[in-house]
């Protein structure tokens, strides 16, 4: 049995999962995400996050990306190593990618934000 | 090399205030100063308080610069643009035995000339301050004593001097001083050198390190200096009135007391404790520091409430081994203004005036044509009428922007303390001289703005903005930097 | 077009105008609502260079379910919210002044200044960070001290690092979301140290922002000194405290580090609310309001964390959103105050939202409320001149997590209705 705080929603609901025969148990959800995100979380844990990239020439020096689906957490630093390694140059629009299947991880990286040439 | 007829080594307010009326006669001044920017010692971290002068000891040098600093200030505070009110203190008395320092106060007083003293019962105290505590049972009146904004002061006399050609050099941390002939050579850290007719110590913490640091073979007076850390508690401005006047704890055998004022901008200032330390550098601030100063801001006004604090600060004051300032020619060519701890700030215009006119006649300078006595402060948006507030955007757009909001400082002032002579060259310069981040956020909302200003008015990457200059950087590098 | 708008907003208005002070979250939520109740005169000022305020630097998802139904990070929540608001008039670079007790609104921009006449106001200026002095951490006065929000800011918007390697002092959310974000920028994070024996952060931005990084949280731990090389932050001491949150001596642990991020605590910006005279309460820190949010000046509402420090956006929306409407109300209707019932908190609550209730108002309360300290097994209950009128049960309540109460129509006209209405905590027997 193992205890976890769902990450679904602010509520952060305290949840147990049981494995028996492949099949899981899972205590404390407050709705159906909870306990997807408990299995999910035994078999394939996954995470959406976003980091900041520079930009250069822009009303404002860096723009947020996200990764335009959940990816597996192993793929977290990898991707941000990425971002890091990244500069953009302005006009940045909302919504445009910027990096396909970006460490490997399929993931594309989608910016969250636009910025306006200086 | 540099060749000047004076040097003087310090850049706080005494160095500063020197400079000033040295740059009235026809000399080469140039002040030395080991910080970033003027007043970064125990001119930037006191009480700000102008004291009538019933303290100190009657014949000492305290007693006779107090006195006639006090009595200049108003004038000094006009003719420089530096804040100061005549707002009064009182000396606060708990019981008999405080009554009667109290009357040796007022007879001290008496004899070093101090103006407007006089003793009231406690309860002639509350009915002037009704913030002060119910266990008073009498105090010292001073109506000519006042409050100042210490930097700001060491800032209008440093740019008077600026303006009248003194010339200023930053992290110039003297190592040494050799004689050479008859003039001086002054060593720095950064190994640049600057030569010079006569030299004047007001190093203040340091200045028994400068004697030291002397290769010559004249002797010196003998004193040391002790480093003694004062701390403060700054409160927000909701707190200023909390009192009209500056309130003293009556000095006792264990020290002078917390004291109470408002400050020229509209906060509560409470402070300083008296705490001799080994590390003359060590302007920290301590959690038993700052519960003594509560206490005692708490015994004179009960109702201070802890939790309005903005922010804590410390200063070391040079304590000298006499007990007195130490003012006047070590020897030819030496001249020493050392051990200028409280009433320091007070006596500041009058040691200067002296020091300057002493040092003029016997080095033969003449009045200089063209000296530019008086100085004109940056126009705070903040203390503008409405009218003023349009003219200044109409004039400079940038006055129209906000850039602190705590302060409402506008990027204007911003742009002008740092292009002004002596201007700003970190985020302390700034604040000191406009106040943005002085405010109840303490710069969370402004500090990337501020930087990024003087980042573009410097020429400089904006990760090369510092705090108070040497490694206090405000960022690490752009974000693709690993 | 800014010209024109300061032009039209300077001259008379019908009596029907509204100003709302701040484009972020709360304002633009209430904006949008206010033209839907029928407003059709409003103008939106905001200080920074563009709308959306706090959210333009919380890259982090988690915004939007309550409002939207799905979760969005902070510049998207941002987007959407300005959709909602589009064509309303708004100016930014702009900085509200002064208020007066009459709704002159005085405002400075690079343009001048100028003065509009409103008929209502809905302040919704947001909060401020608890600077390091407001707490009084010891130690060297140097640089690398940042609030959370701060540090956000360099990050996110100005693209700089504000240092490398990280302690955190607070576990409020932003300290939380900083934790992550420092790590994702390349940055290293020692640990958080939370003074209180519970997180005052959400619990699902510990799991997602410390768990996964290995970052420790070390509850009733605080910092007790700072250090400095050549200026610039260099360690810090990390102490446990006792059950009056003061250190143990002997406790000490030091961190090697170059920056300390605080996240402990906001408050509301209060500058307004007390140059138009409102009364302010003592333990929000924000406005005392009444049911319509409206402050002790007539016409004068207030929302969103300028309030009080709501936990998630969405919330500060939804106020945000109630009291539009009630601003359209109070336009269009009799512009009178009513009779109102303080509401006195007692027996771990700390504060009530509102703190007035109306005497000749209908329909359900919505109560939010704080309490002071963790309890289990509680029942939140309210009073009317002593009788009990409503009570909910809690497994847990906590200071971090506001208690939204909701009471029918009846329960709510009777404590309107009483001389004395209190809530309080009550154990379960």
């Amino acid at each position: 049995m193992k205890e976890l705080t769902c990450i679904r929603c602010p509520m952060g609901c305290v949840m147990n999962i049981e494995e028996k025969n492949g099949e899981y148990t899972v205590t404390g959800n407050t709705c159906p995400r909870g306990k997807e995100y408990a299995i999910s979380e035994m078999t394939d844990p996954v995470r959406t996050f976003s980091v900041s990239v520079r930009v250069k020439g822009g009303d404002r020096g860096a723009v947020a990306v996200r990764v335009d689906r959940p990816v597996n957490k192993k793929y977290i630093l990898p991707i941000a190593k990425a971002a890091r390694g990244m500069v953009l140059t302005a006009p940045v629009e909302q919504g445009q990618k910027i990096a396909k299947n970006v460490a490997g991880s399929g993931a594309d990286l989608i910016t969250l934000d636009k910025v306006r040439p200086q | 090399m540099k060749d000047f007829d004076v040097i003087i080594i310090g850049g706080g307010v005494i160095g500063c205030a020197l400079a000033s009326r040295l740059s009235s006669y026809t000399c080469g001044v140039a002040v030395l100063e080991r910080a970033n920017d003027v007043a970064c010692g125990a001119s930037k971290a006191n009480s700000g308080i102008v004291h009538g002068g019933f303290d100190a000891k009657e014949g000492s040098l305290k007693a006779k610069f107090n006195v006639l600093g006090c009595a200049m200030m108003e004038q000094e505070a006009k003719r420089l643009d530096f804040p100061y009110r005549r707002n009064g203190s009182m000396v606060l008395a708990f019981g008999k035995d405080e009554e009667s320092t109290l009357h040796s106060l007022y007879e001290r007083g008496v004899k070093n000339r101090a103006q407007g003293l006089g003793i009231i019962s406690g309860d002639e105290a509350r009915s002037l301050e009704p913030g002060i505590s119910a266990e008073v049972t009498a105090a010292l009146r001073c109506t000519s004593s006042g409050i100042t904004s210490p930097y700001e002061m060491a800032v209008a006399y440093g740019e008077n001097a600026a303006q009248n050609g003194a010339e200023f050099y930053f992290n110039a941390c003297v190592t040494s001083i050799e004689r050479k002939d008859k003039k001086f050579v002054v060593i720095t850290e950064n190994r640049e050198k600057y030569i010079a007719r006569a030299v004047v110590n007001c190093a203040g913490v340091h200045a028994d390190d400068i004697c030291r640091a002397y290769k010559g073979s004249e002797k010196m007076p003998e004193f040391t200096i002790t480093p003694r850390r004062g701390e403060y508690i700054l409160m927000d401005k909701t707190e200023g009135g909390r009192t009209s006047a500056t309130l003293f704890h009556t000095p006792t055998a264990l020290g002078k007391g917390i004291l109470v004022t408002p400050t020229v901008h509209g906060n509560l200032l409470i402070g300083p404790t008296a705490d001799d330390i080994e590390d003359k550098e060590s302007a920290v601030t301590t959690s038993s520091g700052g519960q003594r100063v509560l206490a005692g801001a708490k015994k004179s006004v009960p109702d201070i409430i802890p939790k309005t604090a903005i922010t804590r600060f410390s200063g070391v004051r040079a304590h000298p081994s006499t007990d007195d300032f130490i003012i006047g020619w070590a020897f030819d060519g030496w001249y020493n203004i050392a051990g200028i701890e409280s009433p320091g700030l007070t006596c500041a215009p009058a040691i200067g005036k002296e020091a300057a006119e002493q040092i003029a006649k016997d080095m033969n300078f003449s009045p200089k044509e063209g000296y530019i006595a008086e100085r004109k402060g940056i126009r705070a948006f903040a203390a503008m009428s409405r009218e003023e507030r349009e003219r200044a955007i109409a004039q400079d757009p940038q006055y129209g922007s906000i850039v602190c909001r705590c302060e409402q400082v506008t990027e204007a002032e911003i742009v002008q303390s740092i292009r002004r002579p002596l201007g700003a060259r970190d985020m302390d310069g700034v604040k000191r001289r406009t106040r943005a981040g002085m405010g109840r956020c303490q710069s969370g909302f402004c500090m990337p703005k501020v930087a990024e200003i003087l980042a573009r008015e410097l020429g400089r990457d904006v990760n090369q903005i510092t705090k108070f200059g040497k490694g206090s950087y405000m960022t690490e590098g752009y974000i693709d930097e690993d | 077009m800014r010209t024109d708008i300061i032009k039209a907003f300077s001259s008379p208005s019908d009596g029907g105008r509204l100003v709302i002070v701040g484009g972020g979250p709360a304002g633009l939520a209430a904006a949008a609502k206010a033209r839907e109740s029928g407003v059709k005169d409003i103008l939106v000022l905001e200080r920074d260079a563009r709308l959306g305020g706090i959210l333009n630097q919380c890259v982090h998802s988690g915004f939007g379910l309550h409002m939207f139904g799905e979760e969005l990070t902070g510049p998207e929540y941002a987007s959407r919210l300005e959709k909602m608001a589009d064509g309303i008039d708004y100016l930014t670079n702009t900085t509200v002044l002064n208020i007066t007790p009459s709704l002159e609104v005085e405002c400075v921009s690079r343009e001048g200044i100028f003065t509009i006449k409103a008929d209502a106001v809905v302040l919704a200026c947001g909060c401020r960070e608890r600077p390091r002095g407001a707490i009084g951490i010891p130690g060297a006065r140097c640089s690398g001290v940042y609030t959370a929000g701060t540090a956000q800011k360099l990050i996110n918007i100005n693209g700089v690092m504000p240092g490398k390697k990280f302690f955190i002092l607070g576990s409020g959310d932003i300290g939380l979301i900083m934790a992550r974000r420092a790590v994702l920028q390349g940055g290293e994070v020692l640990g958080v140290a939370e003074i209180m024996p519970y997180s005052s952060g959400l619990k699902r931005n510990i799991a997602q922002c410390l768990d996964d990084y290995a970052v420790p949280l070390m509850l009733s731990h605080t910092v007790t000194d700072i250090r400095e090389k050549y200026g610039r932050l260099c360690g810090i001491t990390v102490s446990r405290v006792d059950e009056k949150l003061s250190p143990v001596p002997g406790t000490e642990r030091d961190f090697e580090c170059d920056t300390l991020l605080l996240s402990v605590g906001l408050i509301p910006e209060t500058e307004l609310l007390r140059s138009a005279g409102a009364e302010l309460d003592k333990v929000t820190g924000g406005a005392v309001a009444d049911e319509r949010m409206m402050t002790s000046v007539d016409g004068l509402f207030c929302v969103g964390n300028m309030l009080h420090v709501h936990d998630l956006a969405d919330y500060a929306c939804k106020e945000a959103e109630e009291c539009a409407v009630f601003a359209a109300q109070y336009l269009s209707g009799e512009k009178k105050r009513g009779k109102t019932v303080r509401v006195n908190c007692s027996g771990g609550v700390r504060y009530t939202v509102p703190q007035l209730l109306l005497k000749d108002f209908e329909g359900a309360l919505s109560l939010k409320l704080r309490v002071g300290n963790v309890a289990k097994n509680v029942y939140i209950a309210a009073y009317a001149d002593g009788e009990e009128v409503y009570s909910a049960f809690r497994r847990v309540v906590a200071p971090g997590e506001m208690e939204y109460l909701t009471l029918s129509k009846e329960k709510a006209e009777k404590l309107r209705k009483a001389e004395r209405v209190e809530v309080k905590l009550k154990e379960k027997r």
